[in-house]
Parts: C-alpha cells; sequence; structure tokens
C-alpha cells in the first residue's frame, strides 16, 4: 500500500511538474508570440488547434454517454454516470488550455460577450462549450449532493446532452462553411465530428476505466464484467460507422481530380499520413475495429485497453490529419511566398502545450478519482 | 582650436537650419496661395474626382519636398515626403515632363539605405597595416579632423617629392557636381588619374549611335506614337533607363506598337511583348544582319531617308553586289558599301543558323519591323553590346534605324533635348607647374594604348577603361599609385575578376573611400569617410531624358541626418581643400572660392555654403528668369527648389537629319567617322588600322572594319568542359549593387520574373537541369575559367537551353549585416562578377558582362 | 454612401510591384506580411513562354468570408464597404485567414519589425544598430515609420492578431488614393464609388467584361480585373492537321 501512496506521490510530482512546464509555455507564448509554433500563414492551425478539437469533441462524447443513464434513463448505465460527466468536465477544460494557449489574444476573448458575431461557428462554439461547462459542473454538483434526477437535474442533464450534440456540429460547420477548402467535404464534416466525437469519448471511458482498474485494483471492473463488455459492444458500433465514413471520405478523395485533393495525396506528415497512406486510419481505426469485431477482445482486459488506446490515438491523429491537410497548400498569393505544398512538424512548444492540456486533464481525474467518488449511484 | 570649430560648424547648422525653414513656410504659403489648384494639380484625374466629393482635411503631418533619385540611371525626379525631419515616403515628382510624377519599385528602398543601420556614422581609420580579402581592417573611429588631416598630409607628400601623378581618383555613382572632385581637384593636385565607372555601366551601347549618326549618349525612344519597338537587350519597365517613363506608358505602347524583344532570358519586358526572340547570347549581330539583308531585298527601306535606286528598281538580291552610282542616297551614306561588305550574304536562313531562333520568326520580325517604318525603333540596350566585340554589334543593331529613317523621328530613336546647365569655373590658373607636368602622364586605365584604342567621340584614348586600372595599379604601369580616393563607387564588387580589383587596391600604400556603407571596395581603405545619400542628404543635380523631354532634377538635404556624414562631391574636396591649404598649397581651396553665390555674390566661406552656391552657379540658367535660355520658365532659386525640376523644350523632330554629327553629317551606314577614328589611333602607334583590329581581337579586316557587321561572338571557355553561356541581368530592385542590404530586395526579390524571395537563384531551362541532375533549390557551384560563385538552382522555363541565367546583385561579402552572409567573410548568394573574365571591347573600352563566359554546374 | 471598388488593368500593369512595396510602406507592414501582393504564372514551354502577374489585395467582398466567420466581429464592413479589422477586438484565432479564400490575410506570429530591434552592431563605433538608429532618428519601430496609419488602425499591429489591406481607408477618408493607386507607376489601379454612376470604376467596368478571382464562390469581391497582362498579337491562323 505505501509503494501505491509512494507512485501517486510521484504522479502527482509528475504532473506538477507537466503543469509548470505549461505554465512557462504560457509565459513564453504570451511574451514572444506564436512564432515559437512551426506555424506560418499557409498551416496556420496546428498540434494545439488539433488538440482542442480533439478533447472538445471527446468531452462532448462523454456527455453524450452520459446521457445514456441520465436522459435515456437507462439505469443499468448509472454507475458510469458520474464518471462521464466529471471525465467531461475535466476533459472540456483540458480543451480549454489547448484553445487559450492557441489564441493570439486570449485577453481580447470578452469581445465574445460584448460584441458577438451570430454567424461565426467560432462564436457559436465559445458560447456552448462555455454553458456546457457550467452546466455540466452544475449537474456534477447535484449529482455530488445526491440529486440525481429532480426536475432541475434532469433538466440540467438534457441541456448538457443537447449542447454535446449541437457542438460537435458547430466544430464541423468552422471546417465545412469554408467554401474555399473544398478538402473538408462541407455539412459531412459535423457529422463526422460528432461521429469521432462519440468514437473518442466512448474509447476514453474504455480505457480510463481499464488503466484505473490496473492501477488502483478496484474489483469494479470485475463487478461490472458485463457491462462493460456491453460497452464495448457499444463501442465496436460507433467504430462501424466511423470506418464507413472513412471508407467514403477515401472514395471521394480518390475519385476525385479537384486539385486541392491531388495536392493532398502528396501530402506527408508527422501524423501517419505517408507515401498516400493513411497510417493513422488503418493503425488507428480499422486495425481495432477489427480486433472488436473478435469476440474474445472484446471481453478480454487487454483487448478492451488496446482497442481502445489505439482508436484513441488514432482519433486525436485523424483529427489532425484532416486539419492539416486541408491547410497543406497555400492560398491565392500565398503560393508566391511558400511551397507548392508544406509539411509540417509541432515545434516544442506546441508539444508542451498538448502536455499541459493532458497533465491538467490527467490531474483533475486523479484528484476527482479521490476526493469526488465517481463509482457513486442514485440512492 | 576645437571650441572654435565647434561653433563654426553650429552656426553652419544654424544657417542651414533657417534656411530649411524659410524654405518651407514659403512653401506653405505658397500652397495656400495658390489654393486647391496647387494640390490638385499633382494629382492624378481619379483622386480628383474623389476630392471633389470630399474634402481633403489638413491633417496632414508632412510635406512633400523635392529631390531626385539614383537608384539606376533613369535619374527620376521624386519628392520626399518629410515628417519631422524623417523622411517616410518617396513618390514622383509630378513636376517633371520626363517621368511625370510615376516612380518605379526601386525608388521605395531608397528608405531603407538612408536609415540604413550599417551605413558607417563616422569617419574610420584601418588599424591592420595588412591588406587583403583575408584580412580584417580593424576599422577604428576618428574625427573628421584626423581623416582629412592624414587625407591632406599624403597629398602633400605626393606635391612635394613630384609625384603627384601618383594621386588617383576613383568615381562611382556621380552627380553633375562631379567635377568639383572629379575634375577639377584631381587636376590641380596634378593627377592624369581620374577614373569614372562609365566603362563598366554601357559605354558600348553609345558606340553605335555615335558612329552612324554622331551622337555620343543615351537615346530616348519615343514609343508612344511608335508602330514597332525591336529591343535588343534592354528591360525597359524594370531596369535602366526611363523606367518609370516607359512603365507608365507601357500599356497603351503594347496597343500601338508590335514589341519585340530579344535576349536570351525572358526578361520582365518580353512578359510584355509580343514577340520574344530568345537568341543564343552574342549573335544578336547576326540577327541584326538579317533583319537589314530582308529590308533591303524586300525593298522595305524607308525611301525619304536613305533614298533609292535612281531608276526605281530593286537591286538587292542575295549574293549579288550591287554598283554604287546606281543608288541616290539622301541622308544616310554608304548604303551600297554596306551591303556590299556585310550583307548581301547574311540571308535569314543562314541567321537562323547562328542566332537559334526559328527563320519564320526572323523574316516576320524583319518585315513587319520594317512595315512600321519610320515609326519603329531599333532600341539597343547593354545585352548585345556589352561583350567582346559589342561595338560593331551596337553599331549594326543602331544602324536599323537608318535603314527604317526611325532616328530623329516621331516614333523613332531621339537625341537628347538641349539643357543650360553651366560649367564650373576652369581649373588652369589654378594649376601649377607640378600640377601640369603632373598631368601630362598617361593614365592608369591604359587607354589609348594599342590594344585599348577606347574611342569615345571619335577620339582614340578618351573613354575610360574601368576595368583595366586595376591592372595598371597591379602592374604600376604606368605608373605607382601612392594615394586614391574612391566615392560612391565598389570596383572589388561591381567589376568583372573582382579578384584583381582586391590584390590591386591592396597593394595601395594610401586609399581613402567614401562611402555610406562599408563595402568590398572598403575592406582594403585605409580611411573610410561617411558620405551623405543622393535622394535624401545630398545637394546635386543630375540630367536625364525621356518622352521627348529633358530635366534637370535637383537633389538636396531634406532629411535631418542621423550622423556625421558629408556630401561627397563637394563638401569633402571643400574640406581636403582647407586642409591643404592649411599646409601652404591652397591653389584648390582659391579655385572653390571662385564658387560665388548667384544671388548674393558671395563666395563660400564654409563647406556647406560651397555646396549650396555650387549647385546654383551650375544651375543658375535654370532658375534665373533673367538668364533663362529655353525649358521652363523658373522664377527664382527658392522656386527651383520647390519644384525640384526644370524641363526642357520639346523635343524637335527630324532636325538632324542631314545635319548629324558625323563626319558627312549624314546617318552613315560605311562610318567614314569611325574609318577617321581608327586610322588616327593605328597612325600614333604607326601601324594600320588591321593591326589594331587584330590586337584588340576583332575579325573585321579592310574595308569592313568602317560599315556595320556581324562578328562571332568571343566567349571564354571550351564547350566541352563548359556547357552553358553565362547570362546575368539586372533586377527591377537593384538600386546599383547596393539593395542587398535592405529587407524589402529580399521581400520583393520575385518582381524579377523567375526569381525567388529571399534567395539568390541560378535560372537554368528544365530540359538543362535534367541532363544534369539538377533541381529547384539545389546549392550549385557555377564555375568559369576564371572563377566561381554559389547559389541556389532554380528550373525556369523562361530560359534558352545552353544558358545559365544570374540576376546581379547579390553576392556581397561585406557592406552590410543583411548582404554577407557572414561580413568580411562568407557571401550571400553568389556575384556574377566572380564568374565574368576582365574582358573588353575594346574600341569603346567598355567592361564585358554578357556572352563573356561559358560555365559549368556542380551541384554542391 | 459610396462604395469603394478598385479596377486592375492588367495591360497597363507590368508587374514590377510599386503597389505592393509602397503598401509595405505606408501601412508599416512588417517583414512576411503583404497586404499587397500578387499571383504569378510562368505559362508555356521554351521558346512558347509567357510570364504572368495578377496583381492581388484584399477583395473587400461583399460577402466577406472573414467577417462571417469572425467571433467578435472584429473583421468587419464599413458602410463604404471597406472589410475593415479591429485589433483591439481581435482574439487572434485565425478563422479570418482560414476563410479567406484569396490568401489576402496574415498573422503577426511574431512582435513586428524585429529587424529594427536588434542591438547588433556592425562595425563597433563606426556603425549603429538597428535599435539605435531607431531612437536617433525618433521613429517608432522604423525609421520610416508612417505615423499617418494610425489615425484609423494601430500604426504598427500587436503580435497575436491578424492583419490586412483595409484599402487605405485612412488616406480615403481624406480624399487621397490607396497608396499602391498612387505609386501605380503604370496607371494600373484605377480606384473609385462603384456605385456612382460616372466614376472611373463604373466607367471601365461597362467597357470591358471584367473579371473577378474565384467568383464561382459567391463572395462578390469588390476588386474587379480587365484587360490582360499580356494581350500579345500574333498572325492569323486556323492552325492545321
Amino acid at each position: 500500500m505505501s509503494e501505491k501512496k509512494g507512485l501517486y506521490g510521484i504522479w502527482l510530482v509528475v504532473l506538477g511538474i507537466l503543469i509548470l512546464l505549461g505554465l512557462y509555455t504560457a509565459l513564453k507564448l504570451f511574451i514572444e508570440g506564436h512564432g515559437l509554433f512551426n506555424t506560418n500563414d499557409v498551416i496556420l492551425w496546428s498540434l494545439p488547434l488539433g488538440v482542442y478539437i480533439f478533447l472538445a469533441l471527446t468531452s462532448s462524447g462523454l456527455t453524450l454517454l452520459a446521457g445514456v443513464p441520465l436522459v435515456l434513463k437507462v439505469k443499468k448505465y448509472e454507475p458510469f454516470a458520474k464518471r462521464l460527466v466529471f471525465l467531461s468536465i475535466a476533459t472540456l477544460m483540458g480543451a480549454f488550455v489547448a484553445i487559450g494557449l492557441e489564441l493570439g489574444s486570449v485577453q481580447h476573448m470578452f469581445w465574445v460577450f460584448f460584441s458577438p458575431n451570430l454567424s461565426s461557428p467560432i462564436w457559436w462554439l465559445a458560447l456552448i462549450y462555455s454553458v456546457e461547462l457550467v452546466v455540466l459542473i452544475v449537474k456534477f454538483w447535484r449529482m455530488h449532493k445526491g440529486d440525481w434526477h429532480s426536475s432541475f437535474s434532469n433538466t440540467l442533464g438534457v441541456i448538457s446532452f443537447l449542447l454535446a450534440m449541437i457542438a460537435p456540429l458547430m466544430i464541423g460547420s468552422i471546417f465545412g462553411i469554408t467554401e474555399s477548402r473544398v478538402t473538408y467535404f462541407g455539412p459531412m464534416m459535423s457529422i463526422y465530428s460528432l461521429v469521432l466525437g462519440l468514437l473518442s469519448g466512448t474509447a476514453l471511458f474504455l480505457l480510463y476505466s481499464m488503466i484505473f482498474h490496473r492501477v488502483t485494483g478496484d474489483g469494479d471492473v470485475e463487478r461490472q464484467t458485463s457491462l462493460y463488455n456491453e460497452f464495448t459492444v457499444i463501442f465496436a458500433y460507433i467504430a462501424s460507422i466511423a470506418v464507413v465514413f472513412s471508407l467514403v471520405k477515401f472514395a471521394i478523395e480518390s475519385a476525385t481530380t479537384v486539385p486541392e485533393f491531388l495536392i493532398y495525396h502528396k501530402f506527408e506528415h508527422a501524423f501517419g499520413a505517408w507515401q498516400g497512406f493513411h497510417f493513422e486510419v488503418l493503425l488507428g481505426l480499422f486495425l481495432p475495429f477489427l480486433l472488436l469485431l473478435i469476440p474474445s477482445v472484446r471481453r478480454s482486459v487487454g483487448g478492451k485497453t488496446v482497442t481502445s488506446g489505439l482508436i484513441l490515438v488514432g482519433t486525436l491523429m485523424m483529427h489532425m490529419e484532416i486539419l492539416l491537410a486541408g491547410q497543406s497548400h497555400p492560398v491565392g498569393p500565398k503560393a508566391e511566398q511558400y511551397p507548392e505544398f508544406i509539411s509540417y512538424f509541432p515545434s516544442i512548444w506546441e508539444w508542451l502545450v498538448f502536455v499541459f492540456a493532458l497533465a491538467v486533464m490527467l490531474l483533475l481525474y486523479t484528484l476527482g478519482e479521490r476526493y469526488l467518488k465517481l463509482m457513486e449511484v442514485p440512492q | 582650436m576645437k571650441n572654435e570649430k565647434a561653433k563654426v560648424q553650429s552656426s553652419v547648422n544654424g544657417i542651414l537650419g533657417n534656411f530649411v525653414m524659410t524654405r518651407r513656410s514659403f512653401m506653405k504659403k505658397a500652397t495656400a496661395a495658390t489654393g486647391t489648384a496647387v494640390v490638385l494639380g499633382g494629382l492624378k484625374p481619379s483622386l480628383k474626382a474623389l476630392a471633389a466629393t470630399s474634402e481633403i482635411s489638413a491633417d496632414e503631418m508632412g510635406e512633400w519636398i523635392a529631390s531626385t533619385c539614383q537608384g539606376c540611371t533613369s535619374w527620376c525626379a521624386k519628392q520626399i515626403y518629410v515628417i519631422d525631419g524623417r523622411a517616410v515616403k518617396v513618390r514622383g515628382n509630378p513636376n517633371s515632363k520626363v517621368n511625370n510624377g510615376e516612380g518605379c519599385p526601386r525608388s521605395h528602398l531608397g528608405l531603407q539605405q538612408v536609415y540604413d543601420p550599417d551605413r558607417i556614422k563616422t569617419p574610420m581609420k584601418r588599424t591592420n597595416p595588412k591588406k587583403g580579402r583575408n584580412e580584417d581592417p580593424k576599422f577604428v573611429p576618428i574625427s573628421w579632423d584626423e581623416a582629412l588631416n592624414t587625407i591632406a598630409d599624403k597629398i602633400m607628400e605626393l606635391r612635394n617629392n613630384n609625384e603627384t601623378h601618383k594621386y588617383m581618383l576613383m568615381r562611382g555613382r556621380y552627380s553633375y557636381m562631379r567635377d568639383v572632385l572629379y575634375d577639377r581637384m584631381t587636376k590641380i593636385i596634378g593627377s592624369p588619374n581620374n577614373i569614372s565607372h562609365s566603362a563598366i555601366c554601357a559605354e558600348a551601347e553609345k558606340f553605335g549611335p555615335y558612329y552612324t549618326e554622331g551622337y555620343w549618349g543615351y537615346r530616348q525612344y519615343d514609343v508612344t506614337n511608335s508602330r514597332y519597338v525591336l529591343i535588343w537587350g534592354a528591360d525597359p519597365v524594370a531596369a535602366n533607363r526611363q523606367v518609370s517613363y516607359y512603365t507608365s506608358v507601357w500599356g497603351d505602347v503594347i496597343s500601338r506598337a508590335t514589341i519585340a524583344v530579344v535576349e536570351p532570358r525572358l526578361s520582365a519586358t518580353a512578359t510584355k511583348a509580343d514577340e520574344w526572340l530568345p537568341i543564343k547570347p552574342g549573335q544578336d549581330g547576326a540577327l541584326a544582319a538579317a533583319i537589314a539583308h530582308v529590308i533591303l531585298t524586300e525593298g522595305l527601306w524607308y525611301r525619304e531617308f536613305v533614298g533609292d535606286f535612281i531608276d526605281g528598281q530593286n537591286r538587292f538580291v542575295a549574293g549579288r553586289d550591287v554598283i554604287e552610282e546606281d543608288f541616290e542616297e539622301k541622308y544616310t551614306h554608304g548604303l551600297i558599301k554596306w551591303w556590299n561588305l556585310e550583307l548581301k550574304d547574311k540571308t535569314v536562313a543562314w541567321a537562323a543558323e547562328r542566332t537559334g531562333l526559328s527563320a519564320d520568326q526572323i523574316h516576320r520580325v524583319a518585315v513587319e519591323y520594317a512595315k512600321a517604318a519610320p515609326h519603329c525603333i531599333s532600341w539597343v540596350g547593354g545585352g548585345p553590346v556589352m561583350q567582346v566585340r559589342g561595338g560593331y554589334t551596337s553599331m549594326i543593331c543602331h544602324a536599323l534605324n537608318g535603314l527604317t529613317g526611325g532616328v530623329d523621328n516621331v516614333g523613332g530613336t531621339l537625341q537628347s533635348n538641349k539643357e543650360y546647365t553651366k560649367k564650373f569655373p576652369k581649373p588652369d590658373d589654378f594649376m601649377d607647374d607640378i600640377a601640369k607636368k603632373g598631368k601630362k602622364h598617361e593614365k592608369i586605365d591604359q587607354r589609348g594604348r594599342l590594344e585599348f584604342p577606347a574611342i569615345k567621340s571619335g577620339k582614340p584614348g578618351s573613354a575610360v577603361v574601368t576595368n583595366n586600372a586595376a591592372d595598371g595599379i597591379l602592374n604600376s604601369d604606368p605608373m605607382e599609385i601612392k594615394v586614391a580616393i574612391g566615392y560612391m563607387n565598389n570596383f572589388a564588387f561591381s567589376c568583372g575578376q573582382p579578384e584583381r580589383w582586391e590584390r590591386a587596391l591592396s597593394k595601395i600604400p594610401f586609399l581613402v573611400h567614401i562611402t555610406t556603407n562599408a563595402s568590398e571596395f572598403s575592406w582594403f581603405s585605409d580611411i573610410l569617410l561617411p558620405d551623405t545619400h543622393h535622394m535624401f542628404e545630398k545637394w546635386g543635380y543630375v540630367k536625364a531624358i525621356g518622352n521627348g523631354y529633358r530635366h534637370v532634377t535637383l537633389m538636396q538635404p531634406l532629411v535631418k541626418p542621423v550622423w556625421d556624414y558629408k556630401i561627397d562631391e563637394t563638401e569633402i574636396p571643400w574640406l581636403i581643400a582647407e586642409k591643404l591649404a592649411e599646409r601652404g598649397f591652397d591653389n584648390l581651396l582659391r579655385h572653390y572660392k571662385e564658387y560665388k553665390d548667384p544671388e548674393t555674390g558671395k563666395a563660400p566661406t564654409n563647406e556647406k555654403e560651397f555646396a549650396l552656391y555650387a549647385l546654383k552657379y551650375a544651375t543658375q540658367n535654370l532658375w534665373d528668369p533673367a538668364k533663362h535660355k529655353g525649358g521652363d520658365k523658373i522664377n527664382g532659386w527658392k522656386e527651383f527648389l520647390n519644384i525640384g525640376v526644370w524641363n526642357s523644350d520639346p523635343y524637335p523632330y527630324r532636325k538632324k537629319w542631314g545635319n548629324m554629327k558625323t563626319k558627312t553629317k549624314k546617318f552613315e551606314f560605311y562610318s567614314e567617322t569611325l574609318k577617321s577614328a581608327l586610322k588616327k589611333h593605328a597612325e600614333k602607334h604607326d601601324t594600320t588600322v588591321d593591326h589594331v583590329l587584330e590586337v584588340c581581337q576583332y575579325q573585321a579586316r579592310d574595308e569592313k572594319a568602317f560599315v556595320p557587321h556581324y562578328e562571332e561572338p568571343f566567349i571564354a571557355g571550351d564547350e566541352k568542359e563548359f556547357p552553358f553561356i553565362f547570362v546575368d541581368h539586372k533586377s527591377r530592385l537593384n538600386r546599383e549593387g547596393r539593395t542587398p542590404n535592405c529587407t524589402w530586395y529580399y521581400e520583393f526579390k520575385d518582381l524579377d520574373p523567375g526569381d525567388e524571395i529571399w534567395e539568390d537563384v541560378a535560372k537554368i531551362n528544365p530540359l538543362d537541369a535534367q541532363k544534369f541532375g539538377i533541381k529547384s533549390g539545389d546549392e550549385i557551384k557555377i564555375t568559369s575559367e576564371t572563377g566561381s560563385l554559389t547559389c541556389k538552382a532554380k528550373l525556369w522555363e523562361g530560359v534558352r537551353p545552353g544558358t545559365v541565367v544570374k540576376c546581379y546583385g547579390q553576392g556581397h561579402w561585406a557592406y552590410g549585416t543583411l548582404a554577407a552572409k557572414e561580413f568580411g567573410k562568407v557571401p550571400r548568394g553568389g556575384s556574377n562578377n566572380d564568374v565574368i573574365p576582365a574582358v573588353y571591347d575594346r574600341l569603346s573600352g567598355s567592361t564585358v558582362r554578357h556572352a563573356g563566359t561559358r560555365v559549368k554546374i556542380e551541384k554542391v | 454612401m459610396s462604395r469603394y471598388a478598385m479596377v486592375i488593368d492588367l495591360q497597363r500593369c507590368v508587374g514590377c510591384g510599386s503597389c505592393s512595396i509602397a503598401c509595405r510602406n505606408e501601412n508599416n507592414v512588417p517583414d512576411g506580411i503583404y497586404w499587397s501582393n500578387k499571383i504569378t504564372e510562368t505559362v508555356g514551354t521554351f521558346p512558347n513562354v509567357r510570364h504572368h502577374y495578377i496583381p492581388t489585395l484584399c477583395n473587400h467582398c461583399e460577402y466577406a468570408p472573414c467577417v462571417r466567420g469572425c467571433p467578435t466581429k472584429a473583421m468587419h464592413k464599413l458602410d463604404n464597404g471597406i472589410t475593415m479589422h479591429d485589433p483591439k477586438k481581435c482574439i487572434g484565432c485565425k478563422y479570418c485567414e482560414f476563410n479567406c479564400p484569396y490568401g489576402v490575410i496574415y498573422f503577426n506570429w511574431k512582435e513586428p519589425h524585429q529587424f529594427w530591434k536588434s542591438n547588433k552592431v556592425l562595425l563597433k563605433g563606426g556603425t549603429s544598430s538597428p535599435q539605435e538608429e531607431v531612437e536617433k532618428i525618433g521613429a517608432k519601430k522604423t525609421p520610416y515609420f508612417n505615423p499617418e496609419r494610425g489615425a484609423t488602425l494601430p500604426a504598427s499591429r500587436p503580435k497575436g492578431v491578424v492583419e490586412k489591406c483595409t484599402f487605405c481607408d485612412h488616406r480615403v477618408r481624406k480624399g487621397l488614393l490607396p497608396r499602391c493607386v498612387e505609386a501605380c507607376p503604370a496607371n494600373a489601379r484605377i480606384f473609385g464609388d462603384i456605385k456612382a454612376p460616372d466614376s472611373d470604376v463604373t466607367k471601365l467596368l461597362g467597357k470591358f467584361r471584367p473579371f473577378r478571382l474565384r467568383e464561382q464562390l459567391g463572395t462578390n469581391p469588390h476588386v474587379f480585373y480587365v484587360r490582360d497582362f499580356n494581350p500579345a498579337q500574333y498572325r492569323p491562323t486556323k492552325g492545321g492537321v
């Protein structure tokens, strides 16, 4: 037990160091600006934004999952509900860290409220996630106080569920309504975001539970084996939708002769695309999906861990890939200044933003798990 | 003593300050008095419409003050927007009829030059006595006093030792105040050695016009009235001369005229031309000969100028001689001789074989060009003529203007208009015996020797052979150079095979450089003097032609100087003269005191007054209403300073027909003028013209030497070892070679078609690149017999296969933080001159920069 | 109210870039950022080659994607049609830059004009550092800094916000033409009120068949192009088989 305590201390120290490092990064970015990123006026949205999208969508996915017991009232999933809501909050906080350090002038953020632009998906996104965070926190507080099913608590649940449905559509439309960048597939991008959000949310929860179980030795997983197995089936279903989407996307990409797509084929970067193959999709989606089709894999803890882990990383990579591919070629006169297509690898500072977001998220997980009785169910 | 000096200094500043103030208040009053008319007069029509609807508010923070840009030799009249003594913007001076208020991209870069932090801000001296490319001079700052004392001592040493001829003055970019320093000071000290940069510029361009129509000077081209513009290696919408004017009308010219550009690379002008003739370098003469051949055999010459066969029957048949008596010429001389000696065999097929152009295109261009006669232009640029044997190419290309009657004609090629500036007082009375004796020596560039006829304006040995001065110094032939001053020149960068200059300058025991930046030339100097920037800090004037006008445009100190710079051509020689007088030799100072203020009759008492009075003196006929001789009438000096430019009367067409300054007064297809000049040179050396030609590497013998003709190109390097011919060109953004220390230069470098931002690229045709396995972006080494350079490769279709094309300008290893990759050591990019050998068109003395060498390319 | 627009006559344009350099100068635009720019293309194979040049700048679209997407209305339309940016409201999300189909918006990744902040000296005692030079001249940011730009926009934009062409709104309001128009030595740029029936802009647009960049996106750009960069003549031909 003392060994565990020691490990726990080390874990907290490690997270503390990472957060200090993150704060230093924030300071550095604040002083020197985003020239520290490996970005330019062609690739202007990079790893921090990809991390934001990934974490925000994951948070939405988690909220949607929480809606199964809380909104759709599928009682048997109630043991997951509180943890799902908490993870969603913590993950969203991570997302906020990432986006906060991505914005050039975060100090101007208050204008979002004083000078709103209703035609801007980013404005809606900022609004939705701000409200979502508040709603989730209140909902969590109600649950923590044992109030799961009062009409107030229920209303909160419904609102958070609806917001979690709209938010991915909004993220998708940030890209989808950019008519000038055809590789973002227009409206399809919104549905794709929703699917990927669900997928990564599910994967995160599954992975988290498995690791939590492994680390703490908590008997929960054994107690809820059938529930987890069922959950894994849902996971496989969501993965199958993502697979279909990816196949359709591949089909369109390879059949079209639109120049942006042709450049996109030549595009190689650190997130899996290499020699025209999308390894992030092959290894991060197709492979775990195939594994999930095997019953024994679905049933084993190891199988759950590996598939959810692969998919979680795969989803981040897929977000990065689609984000970067749409920016891989300079628009209009920027082609005078920049090469025909640009490759990208994150700078140390971008990695540090990623690490900072993760550290905040993990610290919240750790503390929440320790103090907030996340396995609670209503009396 | 010191206090006194400071007092003088401050009172001088006081005078200047007051003066500037009065002028400004005057300008404000003038604007107010004449109301909106003045304001609107300079604005473009569409603005007038705008201004009519919305009122012009008075909150402009500064004012526009007239000056002149010498970034290239267009010499455009400018206005500088000055806020609190700080230059903020540049625009064309609307008062000029030459550039009509228009500018060009390079003019704006002047702002980054005048405020270049790498400008030297104080005199400096060398503390490392060893000189050489690898010797850091270890410059340390010194006072003006110390610098001037040292210079005066060195000059006095020469005078005391009776060896004043060992003094040398090297001139770079100049204004017409030049003679104060370049001519008068050199003469009064007593040396023949005032060496200008002209021969590395484009003297061969003037050679053709002189030996056909008797005009030694750059032409202006009446493009708006023209129907066919045939351009040989010039790039008027990008570089030199009257870029602003030609740019302003080109869109209309291309509607009315057919434009054909002869050049191995797709120039900026070729991008806006009807015909691009990507000729093999050095073969321009063949094309010109074929065009002349077509014009004659197809009867397309302009009879009102050239005349006709007596019986009206065209006897020009390929391969057949014509009897001279059968043809009656009007304003030309020697057409039949030209045909018999040169043109009769120069068929289109013959030219197609040499030039690499299609026979169809040659024929088409020749016929359409001639059919536009007389409103057509054969425009000779530096490309085909700054070559070994380029003098004759200059002649044959320009001679086409004779066949079409385009010379001195509407829509053709024009000479310069009259202007009325005054020469400075004569130096003769101030040259003592030492000076007179010293001046009699042969010049250091060896002009006039058998192998350097350098026959400017018909006088052998009258043209400078700039680049050969290095060999003169190195070999102490005809004399050793002991004391030398260079100003706004950078021969260790701007001349072909500059390594010779590095050694030559190292050999001079005492070298002074008057310069804005510590350049390659400065590296070998003992004393550096910080120069003013011509556009913002200098008193001076220049003359330029274009648009059928000539303007004389002023430059004036219009910004608060950031550091202690002094004007190269006036203030510095005055200060030296003062120091010489202190040492008992006051001839120069006494001479300078002759430059009296025409308004007050006062003699100058210090360098600031001298600079101003000298300018007023030289331009008096333009601004003094009592002395008006023609052109714009200007009411006094203040008004001149305000307007900034005087315009001549419009060009009088066809006044020179039958009255040209040739031996025969006619346009000479058989140049009696050249014949006499060459004979004079041969006689001087007691030999024959044929021998002269042989020594000077020309192919012509006998009579052929006197007619415009094709000579095979003389290109260094064996084709097997060096497969490419090196093609040099100029940049839209070059202000001479001085802008590579400006960020805007790199930020906009791709305005030169084919070039890349922040790179120095050699452009290669993709076919050649494939053969040699070279890709865009590869680091390559270009090597000739005489040197090499390193730069990036760029594959580009606008390049003739078999050539490698590179823009001049980059490759500085000094000059500034940005210009050099590592100051004093490693160049940024490569300097074209490092591969171009020091060879000459010896008749004009010109240094070769085109078709001079073959090169090879290797990846590094 | 006027609706400003620009016509660019490609036949008059010689591709010299005076517009872009003068714009840099007028608007204190830092290195790396091009408010005024170009699209060039070398077409053909030797010897049948030409190089073409299309000047570009903010199109001041009627339906501007940058304005639509901006979360704080930092990017907004003025009554006179100018697409304007207010860096005070800009949160630096770069969505306008991402959204602009014309590639004319840039982000200030660093503090601008860094070159002039250096205190390196080339020759000790003999030359000055960029910083010293700026201070001695008494200028801000750059020695040739144009304070007049500051009338409607910070004269130099800070790091962390985007910037782009404003049709020189600070000049237009004073009755002066945009600087690129004034500085164009070829008179290739014609500026004016597209709603006024007798403006030069209106007249030219009625005379030619103008085109605009990426018209199919429906942004309704207000920079129009007329004629061809290279209107070369050629002999009539029917070709052959």
